[in-house]
């Protein structure tokens, strides 16, 4: 009897560890939060000083007597514009 | 992007014509790329590509070309001003608050970097300053809790916990949001600042037909998708400054479903979603315009 107390003790304990994974916590904020944070590599495109209007962009090319580089895409990385 | 390959202003026809002639070759659809182009805009090189050795060789090309340019074509004439008559980004709120927003998928518990996504998206939450103060009770006591109200619940559930970490997602409408509470607790009150804690949860599900009306995003066809959410964070507001000096927020999402572009066609069904906000810097690339700022729930947003 006590032997099948401890087996479901020992369950009980693993199931619960189980249902806690991946949960909010003040214990667990660091955790997540230094995780989902950027990593350097992830934000290493971001040393461009990218300018963000095209118009504003052909008019700096012209007065610089340079070619633009335009990095257009939905979404990422810098937004919906 | 959406705006210069979709709207009929003097800035985005510029960018149509030259994209028309770039890597798709062919006249409407995307215009998603990488370009190369002189200050009149003309095409020089361009390229779709997540591959940086391509890239590499369609700047070197386009910089060939510039170089090939006769001088008169390097040049603009006085007359080319193409103007952009509407820009989300001139509704930025200069006196409010800009959330940088950050999200990338979780795989593990505990989280390993090994197994890091190397898709992650960012965006930016807007708060003009009548909602920024909602952030805060009107007579603040240490100890104090307070519910945030819907229309901040809104601007975060229906807009920002969402699943668009790997592509473009679909915002959710406010009859969408299932569960929605973020309580604000006054945690300390000292040297004219105030620190709260935030805590809360969410559930959105979204099933059946497309309730946001005729827009931009309207779906091709009904599409099942939900998030339930659980946030913690902390924030220092400045009494003084009227303005919070810190803030930010995780959160741990648990999504289910897929939306037309948000690239899960290879994911399993559910995962789970992490979420950081946290103030943004005034500069160029952190004044870019929220996702969904076409339908936000603001009514200081100017549209076209």
């Amino acid at each position: 009897m006590i032997k099948l107390i401890f087996a479901f003790l020992i369950i009980a304990s693993c199931y619960n560890e189980k249902e806690q994974s991946f949960t909010l916590t003040e214990k667990t904020y660091k955790k997540w939060r230094d995780y989902i944070v950027p990593t350097e590599q992830d934000l290493a495109w971001t040393r461009i000083p990218w300018r963000t209007s095209f118009q504003e962009g052909l008019i700096e090319a012209g007065e610089k007597q340079k070619p633009m580089l335009l990095w257009a895409m939905n979404g990422h990385p810098l937004g919906c514009t | 992007m959406w705006r210069l390959q979709r709207v009929q202003d003097e800035d985005a026809f510029v960018f149509q014509e030259m994209a028309d002639k770039g890597h798709y070759r062919r006249i409407g659809g995307t215009r998603q790329g990488i370009y190369v182009c002189s200050p009149s805009g003309m095409l020089l090189s361009s390229i779709n590509s997540l591959n940086p050795d391509d890239v590499l060789k369609m700047i070197e090309n386009g910089l060939v070309n510039w170089n090939a340019l006769p001088l008169s074509d390097r040049k603009i004439s006085s007359d080319f001003e193409p103007k952009a008559r509407h820009r989300w980004e001139n509704s930025y709120p200069e006196n409010g608050m800009v959330l940088n927003l950050s999200k990338i998928d979780l795989f593990s518990d505990p989280p390993l970097q090994s197994e890091r996504s190397d898709r992650w998206n960012r965006d930016f939450v807007w708060f003009n300053n009548d909602e920024v103060s909602q952030w805060i009770p009107e007579n603040p006591q240490e100890g104090y809790v307070y519910s945030l109200p819907d229309i901040l619940l809104d601007r975060l559930f229906c807009f920002h916990l969402v699943d668009n970490t790997r592509g473009q997602t679909l915002p959710f409408a406010p009859q969408e949001i299932k569960e929605s509470h973020i309580e604000i607790e006054v945690t300390d009150i000292s040297n004219n600042s105030i620190q709260i804690k935030i805590s809360g949860n969410s559930k959105a599900v979204s099933r059946g037909p497309w309730l946001l009306g005729e827009n931009d995003w309207t779906p091709n066809y009904e599409l099942d998708h939900g998030i339930s959410t659980n946030l913690l964070g902390y924030a220092t507001y400045d009494l003084n400054l009227e303005k919070f000096t810190a803030f930010e927020i995780v959160s741990i999402g648990s999504r289910n479903g897929k939306t037309q572009n948000n690239g899960r066609q290879n994911s399993p069904d559910s995962g789970y979603i992490g979420f950081y906000f946290t103030l943004a810097k005034d500069i160029p690339s952190e004044r870019i315009a929220p996702a969904f700022v076409d339908v936000y729930n603001a009514d200081w947003i100017v549209q076209p």
